[in-house]
């Protein structure tokens, strides 16, 4: 799966060579394109960040947006240079300056803070006070933002910093550009002299080009995966971790939790803050890329934390990889309604037909224009709600029940079963 | 500072507290619902945001049908009413249609499961109300997404004007919001503490399998009580077309969901003369902040910030709410 991830700009290229234009197949109709996996990762982290708090220990963070939002400001506010400005104690020393490692591990220790004390009021009142209050801060957290930044929102231009890994003070090794100009790997600092190693091994080296360029949009995919797939691994081993333990145990029976002696008021706290932190991590990816949010887009419950929520019960809530899934079929759904289902239609049909056949006193263009466009919320909220009732443990989850245990594991058996028979037809 | 003590002067408090009284009336309105089904179902229901949102637009509807623009003296009320009574009932069909069709099926799932169930109602209802109103509209505009400031000058004149009240100047919605917030009051409670129906809904918040085994058809009361929280939903979705501090789009519900929960939260989950208090504290918090903000500080979040610090200190002096009995839901 990791792999698949890491090639697919390749495949995506080869599957699509025109690059947005030409005809329109099924397949472009289906493949997501290269900017929008971007946004599928970014968007899969926070699901999975509050997939961490809700699906494990059964503490549904209705605002959970507000991490989200804590790691676009920042990023935002760093870049703008509106800390130093206001004045603002801690968070002056972040200026346009600032690396962006830096500003994101600001971001996520300013996130776990935020995290820490509304766990400390609302975890000592049951999952519905929680839901609650998480959800009340999100939104007061957005009126503040709109009072700073108004409704339209924060845009930041100018030249981006590049992507340095490495101790404040002492310099740091440029590792990952990170949404600069076109990109030539083999003068990436480590990656370059890697590069120049493996080429100059005996066997392989002929294989490799000697010059590797990449467009903007794909070093930042291959920079975003990457932190990406480290924070998802992060969370696994936690989760499989004795403190992984605490919190499912919360979630089964937080009274026995409590009485074998486990402290689940600090567990509770500490794992929401674990959540946070990722959540913020994503917040600040995307607004290191778009450069511009509005506080509705950052802080918004319902624009932000709703579809997040969908995607982790349809993915499988509970289950850490399911988010994922259901983040790519939520935001693929989006792009296919918003902006590939037209020209599909036009090429399947013919653009005249589109626009001569008569539904309802308007033409089928006008149909796609207000049932289609912009309302994908609402067939996955659809899809959302059969799941609810029927699939209440989504894809993956299901899945999971049927095959009786993980997927990969379960893979393996079969593998392992099949080199088996293998070898007693062969007779060995 | 003469001009911030003229500011100050008892004509603006009072003023301010009638104000406070009128949005106490309206919180009261926009929670009383919310307040009622937790309270008998113990579920939170989200989708009461997608209500508010549909009540405004049916009560557009309803104005543009039944009433003309400025209407005056007694005249104006009349079609009003009509409004009022064409919302309720219809909110209360589409709320008791909700919860047969989708909230029955999860009475023995965990309350987490209800809440993300009527979340995705809301969802969906409210993308069905973006649809419908770019299908009157005409398409393309996306009128959802803009503010509409025409239906608000439709009903009463007196509305969104100020009316002389013992040399006080107050607008009329306000007077108006006290109003319906009292009879809301007046009429839940006789309905809850006089009818039969209240004392079975008494008997199934109780424990509603021992009502049930008294013979009592617990579940059509839950239908019941559904419809009628979405009927209030819908009303004070009504009184928000000429509420100043919300513009009518399609987000209108999302918004004003958020200081109903605060009153249900500081009131104490599911006590209903615990978030009429709540309503009343809430009321007077927010139009305080609405005086300081336009006069001391220029901050206008200020009225939602005050709203915020109530909750936060209400959970820490006293998590179940002023006058919440004991944790309810679980988790």
């Amino acid at each position: 799966m990791v792999l698949l991830l890491f090639i697919y700009p390749g495949v995506y290229s080869i599957v699509q060579p025109s690059g947005g234009g030409g005809t329109v197949g099924v397949l472009r109709l289906l493949l997501p394109q290269e900017s929008l996996m971007f946004e599928v990762l970014i968007l899969a982290l926070f699901a999975v960040s509050f997939d961490f708090i809700s699906g494990y220990t059964g503490y549904l963070s209705f605002g959970h947006s507000l991490f989200f939002g804590t790691g676009v400001m920042m990023v935002l506010g760093a870049r703008a240079d509106a800390f130093a400005g206001a004045g603002i104690p801690v968070l002056s020393a972040f200026g346009p300056q600032t690396p962006l490692l830096q500003v994101m591990l600001g971001a996520m220790v300013l996130a776990m803070l935020l995290a820490v004390l509304i766990g400390g009021v609302s975890f000592r009142l049951t999952g519905v006070y929680f839901a609650m209050i998480t959800l009340g801060v999100a939104e007061l957290a957005r009126f503040i933002v709109v009072g700073y930044i108004g409704e339209t929102g924060l845009q930041v231009t100018g030249s981006d910093l590049d992507w340095v890994i490495g101790l404040p003070g002492i310099g740091g090794v440029n590792l990952i550009p990170f949404r600069g100009s076109q990109v030539v790997l083999t003068d990436v600092p480590i990656l370059g002299s890697l590069i120049g190693l493996i080429s100059s091994l005996p066997v392989v080296g002929p294989y490799v080009p000697a010059e590797i360029q990449l467009i903007p949009l794909t070093s930042s995919y291959l920079v975003v995966g990457l932190v990406v797939v480290l924070s998802y691994f992060v969370m696994q081993r936690i989760l499989n971790s004795p403190f992984g333990r605490v919190m499912l145990a919360i979630r089964e029976n937080e009274e026995r939790a409590s009485a074998i002696g486990i402290n689940t008021y600090y567990y509770k706290n500490a794992a929401f803050a674990i959540s946070a932190a990722f959540g913020a991590l994503a917040g600040a990816l995307q607004a290191a890329w778009a450069h511009q949010a509005n506080a509705a887009g950052a802080f918004g419950v319902l624009e932000r934390a709703g579809p997040a929520l969908i995607a982790t019960i349809i993915g499988g809530i509970g289950t850490l990889a399911g988010p994922f899934y259901g983040t790519l079929f939520d935001e693929n759904l989006v792009e296919v309604f918003d902006r590939d289902i037209k020209p599909f239609l036009g090429d399947l049909l013919g653009a005249e037909t589109l626009q001569s056949t008569a539904v309802l006193g308007t033409n089928l263009n006008g149909v796609i224009d207000i049932w289609l466009t912009g309302q994908a919320q609402m067939y996955t909220g659809t899809v959302f709600i059969v799941f609810i009732l029927f699939v209440p443990g989504g894809l993956l989850g299901t899945l999971r029940l049927y095959a009786g245990g993980k997927l990969s594991h379960r893979f393996g058996d079969f593998l392992a079963g099949l080199v088996g028979r293998g070898r007693g037809v062969l007779g060995r | 500072m003469t001009g911030l003590l003229l500011q100050f002067g008892p004509t603006a408090l009072l003023e301010t507290l009638i104000q406070g009284l009128g949005q106490a009336g309206l919180y009261v309105i926009l929670a009383s619902g919310l307040t009622l089904i937790f309270g008998l179902m113990g579920v939170l229901n989200f989708a009461h945001g997608a209500f508010i949102t549909i009540g405004t637009y049916l009560g557009a509807m309803g104005l543009f049908l039944l009433s003309s623009p400025n209407a005056a003296g007694v005249g104006g009320f009349l079609p009003l009413l009509g409004v009022f009574v064409l919302v309720f009932v219809g909110l209360m069909a589409l709320g008791s249609l909700v919860e047969f069709g989708l909230v029955r099926r999860l009475y023995g799932r965990p309350p987490i499961d209800q809440i993300l169930l009527t979340f995705g109602v809301a969802t969906v209802l409210q993308q069905l109300a973006e649809i419908f109103v770019n299908l009157f509209t005409g398409g393309t505009s996306n009128q959802a997404q803009t503010p509409w400031p025409e239906p608000a000058t439709y009903g009463p004149a007196v509305f969104g004007e100020n009316v002389t009240v013992a040399g006080l100047a107050i607008d009329g919605v306000v007077l108006m919001e006290i109003l319906v917030g009292a009879v809301v009051v007046a009429g839940v409670y006789l309905f809850l503490t006089r009818t039969r129906y209240g004392l079975y809904i008494r008997a199934g918040s109780e424990d509603d399998e021992m009502a049930e085994a008294l013979g009592i058809d617990i579940r059509r009361v839950f239908t019941v009580v559904f419809g009628i929280g979405s009927g209030l939903a819908g009303v004070a979705g009504t009184f928000l077309i000429w509420q100043s501090t919300y513009d009518v789009t399609v987000a209108i519900g999302a918004q004003a969901l958020l200081p109903a929960f605060i009153v249900v939260v500081v009131g104490g989950l599911g006590t209903f003369t615990g978030t009429v208090v709540a309503a009343a504290v809430a009321g007077f918090f927010f139009e305080f902040g609405v005086l300081l903000s336009t006069n001391v500080f220029d901050f206008v979040s200020l009225p939602q910030m005050l709203l915020f610090i109530l909750l936060v200190v209400t959970l820490i002096v006293r998590p179940t709410g002023i006058l919440g009995e004991e944790e309810v839901g679980g988790h």
